[in-house]
């Protein structure tokens, strides 16, 4: 038996509302994970498209925002496997700069940004909520369905890789 | 920092039919976990889930044409609040029983940081995977996952994101370690 | 917090779209074929509020006597329950075989210092 929907079924105008609250969030994981804006952008169109026949499954404003990061992390992760864009960017083309960045600084953003599109699609989508959406691990599992364990491993893994990555840059000793 | 504790009820007494018996020592091993997954679906089981899968959202979609092949799922995880809890031995009882012929360990991969991750198929005839089981280990986790029945490769390849299988492909041959 | 989280905030922060998304989204789902179901076709008629409150009410008169309606509740909370326990074996098993795959490809990865 279906599940009646708490988010009432929206017209027009209150739907591209919605788009437009959200629009950011969702190109910005995309556009993370790809590095690419036009797909990017195509990939969050998509995510919309599904959320427009969606809506009535959603129980409340926290659960649709949760649904979007899930599908968009995990509509990322299905491109990246189907193009064979793993990795997206490959190590060798990440321009290291020739002395320590501070942070802040545009070159710094632009070359952890490759390094985080280099990472392996799962490592990548963990990178991403957790920096981009400032999400907390268990609510990253929440939102991925994966243990709270794994997400932890998995995360400390990647920032280490990462951080081996750009000890240049950073003016960090290894 | 709250701390789900989840712990989901075997819906058998028995215990793990088919493909790997759990040893006996994962008992003692669940109380002394933080966290605990348990879940023992046996045919009959499935059939009831098939039922209330749902073909209007994705992820159950796809959950139920994969369910419809299998005869069980069992899955046991255990997260531990330190390292140490469980031993080789606890893994090796299960490892003994994938020597068989019909097992082939697909991926065995092990990091500096502890973990490790082992995947083995049972082969069947036409070129279908006739079993899947993942032993991975982390310093604080255990977790095992045995699924018997026909499973396609298809299938696993459909649920892509939601679900994360990968594309693997069968063994050929019969070479253990790959 | 390290220079690394900090750094990754940055780098990490939301971008918008280009320009004009909204407005491209909205004709890509308004040039999708509609999908309406009979169920959506009853929310628009009734108000879906009082749908789900006809249907529930609707749900229990048909149940013919209090045995026979307890038996149903019982199996549906059983299917419930061995679906979500489908669901979450599946994504164990999933985040598994990412993790393994995520390995394998971290070797791949590792620069080769020999």
């Amino acid at each position: 038996m279906a599940t009646a929907a708490s988010v009432a079924m929206p017209d027009r105008a209150d739907f591209e509302g919605i788009v437009r609250e959200h629009q950011s969030m969702v190109f910005s994981i995309a556009y993370h994970f790809l590095r690419d804006r036009p797909a990017a952008e195509e990939l969050a169109q998509d995510v919309f498209l599904q959320l427009h026949k969606s809506l009535g499954t959603l129980e409340s404003a926290e659960h649709l925002t949760r649904w979007l990061r899930r599908v968009a992390t995990n509509r990322c992760i299905d491109y990246c496997r189907r193009s064979k864009l793993m990795p997206r960017i490959g190590l060798e083309q990440v321009a290291e700069p020739s002395s320590p960045c501070r942070p802040a600084d545009p070159m710094l953003s632009r070359t952890l940004a490759q390094l985080v599109a280099s990472l392996p699609a799962n490592w990548r989508a963990l990178v991403v909520l957790k920096y981009q959406e400032e999400m907390e691990t268990e609510e990253i599992a929440r939102t991925l369905g994966m243990p709270v364990g794994t997400v932890k491993s998995q995360l400390s893994r990647a920032l280490e890789f990462l951080r081996e990555k750009a000890s240049r840059v950073l003016g960090e000793s290894q | 920092m709250r701390i789900a504790i989840v712990i989901v009820a075997s819906m058998l007494a028995s215990a793990w039919a088919q493909d790997i018996k759990m040893p006996a020592s994962f008992d003692k091993l669940a109380a002394k976990a933080e966290e605990s997954v348990d879940v023992t679906l046996d045919s009959n089981m499935l059939q009831l889930a098939g039922k209330f899968l749902s073909g209007n959202d994705a992820d159950q979609a796809k959950a139920k044409k994969i369910v419809g092949g299998l005869k069980g799922i069992y899955v046991r995880s255990l997260e531990f609040a330190k390292e140490g809890e469980y031993s080789v031995a606890d893994v090796d009882a299960v490892r003994a029983q994938l020597q068989a012929p019909a097992w082939s360990r697909i991926v065995g991969v092990a990091s500096k940081g502890g973990s490790k991750d082992e995947v083995y198929f049972k082969t069947s005839a036409g070129a279908r995977i006739g079993g899947l089981v993942i032993i991975a280990l982390e310093p604080k986790e255990l977790t095992i996952v045995s699924i018997s029945g026909a499973i396609s490769v298809d299938d696993l390849a459909d649920l892509g994101g939601q679900f994360g299988i990968p594309k693997v492909e069968l063994p050929k041959g019969k070479g253990k370690e790959q | 917090m390290s220079r690394l989280d900090d750094a990754l905030r940055e780098a990490l922060r939301r971008e918008d779209p280009p320009s004009g998304f909204a407005a491209r989204a909205m004709a890509r789902i308004e040039a999708a074929p509609q999908r309406t179901s009979v169920w959506a076709g009853l929310q628009g008629l009734f108000g879906w509020r009082r749908w789900r409150w006809a249907a529930a009410l609707a749900g229990v008169v048909l149940a013919v006597g209090a045995g026979e309606y307890g038996i149903e509740m019982q199996r549906r909370a059983e299917g419930e329950r061995a679906r979500d326990q489908v669901m979450l074996a599946l994504r164990i098993t999933g985040g598994k075989l990412r993790l393994a795959q995520a390995m394998v490809q971290r070797v791949e990865y590792a620069p080769r210092e020999r």
